[in-house]
């Protein structure tokens, strides 16, 4: 059995409580002095986690509630001005718009892939919302992220349909957004295909936790 | 008046779909020329009005474009990228790209 000590120099850790508490009751000395700050160090612990819990937080614990999503979809109506006009918050219904709720669930899918996996809240660890603007430009073979949002191009029609259609592109594309925020690998060269490919990898990733695939 | 698009980036840079444009617009129609050579004028472009971006983008996945306008001798080239925010600017590109030729 381990114990990890605290600079306050109590003992806790995987000790099970029924062991400290007999420790507490009939140990003797030292390990009845430290069996009784182990418990009292818990109770705080148990007393703050109680308090923050429906909190969003900043860093990863096994004991964090999910904090809520933020998903701002907006439709560009086929200009240039972004975001447009917001046709979908959070916990909105559905619209009857399909690129809407495509970029609505499959930033919910990549959401959860952070959080569920790496207990990473939002791109940046911080809750942020996540928006992306459907329709943007007319009939543009692209999606992107340009440094606070995504925006995603219907397509010509005739080489490519939109850009919503696909989860593992949403999931790229937000991944950028994580990139920037944590190494903010400089985008050309060398340091601009790494980014990329860790944009490919965890699409792809966003896919396959979502349908529920694994590696085998 | 000349006019050179090339165009770069973007998650589905296929270069066969992206190739540069180059119109002069002494071989369009009438009307064509001169929604090209409007467009031109309200971007102000010939006058320094359009200023070109310069060091890596702060977002990924962003087209890039030169742009060069060739109009009595003088030659006037800009870099751009995506989201363009002046909306002359986005219509002359974009009429530029209507002008692309697509493979069959």
């Amino acid at each position: 059995m381990t114990v990890r000590g605290t600079p306050t120099g109590c003992v806790l850790g995987i000790v099970p409580p029924h062991l400290l508490e007999a420790l507490a009751r009939n140990g003797t000395g030292d390990a009845r002095d430290s069996a009784e700050r182990a418990l009292e160090h818990s109770r705080r612990l148990a007393a703050q986690r109680r308090a923050t819990r429906g909190r969003p937080r900043g860093t990863y614990s096994m004991m964090a509630t999910t904090p809520p999503q933020d998903r701002e979809i907006y439709d560009a109506h086929n200009g240039n001005d972004l975001p447009g006009d917001l046709v979908r918050a959070e916990g909105a219904p559905a619209v009857a718009d399909a690129a809407v709720n495509e970029v609505y669930d499959g930033f919910g899918w990549t959401w959860l892939l952070y959080w569920e996996v790496f207990g990473r809240n939002s791109f940046d660890n911080d809750g942020s919302a996540l928006i992306g603007s459907v329709h943007y430009q007319r009939k543009l073979d692209n999606a992107a992220w340009d440094g606070t949002q995504m925006y995603f191009g219907d397509g010509d029609g005739e080489y490519f349909k939109r850009f919503t259609l696909a989860v593992d592109v949403i999931g790229h594309e937000l991944t950028h957004g994580v990139t920037s925020t944590e190494s903010n690998l400089t985008y050309q060269g060398q340091s601009g295909a790494l980014n990329e490919s860790l944009s490919d990898v965890f699409g792809s990733l966003v896919k396959q936790r979502g349908l529920g695939q694994d590696a085998a | 008046m000349r006019l050179r698009l090339e165009q770069s980036g973007g998650f589905a840079a296929i270069p066969g779909l992206s190739k540069p444009v180059e119109l002069d617009t002494a071989g369009l129609s009438r009307d064509e020329s001169a929604t090209i050579e409007g467009l031109v004028h309200r971007t102000g472009i010939l006058e320094g009005g359009v200023r070109s971006v310069s060091g890596p983008a702060r977002g990924a996945d962003l087209r890039e474009y030169t742009l060069t306008v060739e109009d009595g001798g003088a030659v006037t080239t800009v870099h751009l990228r995506d989201p363009i925010t002046d909306d002359a600017v986005a219509a002359l590109v974009e009429q530029l790209q209507s002008h692309r030729h697509r493979p069959t």
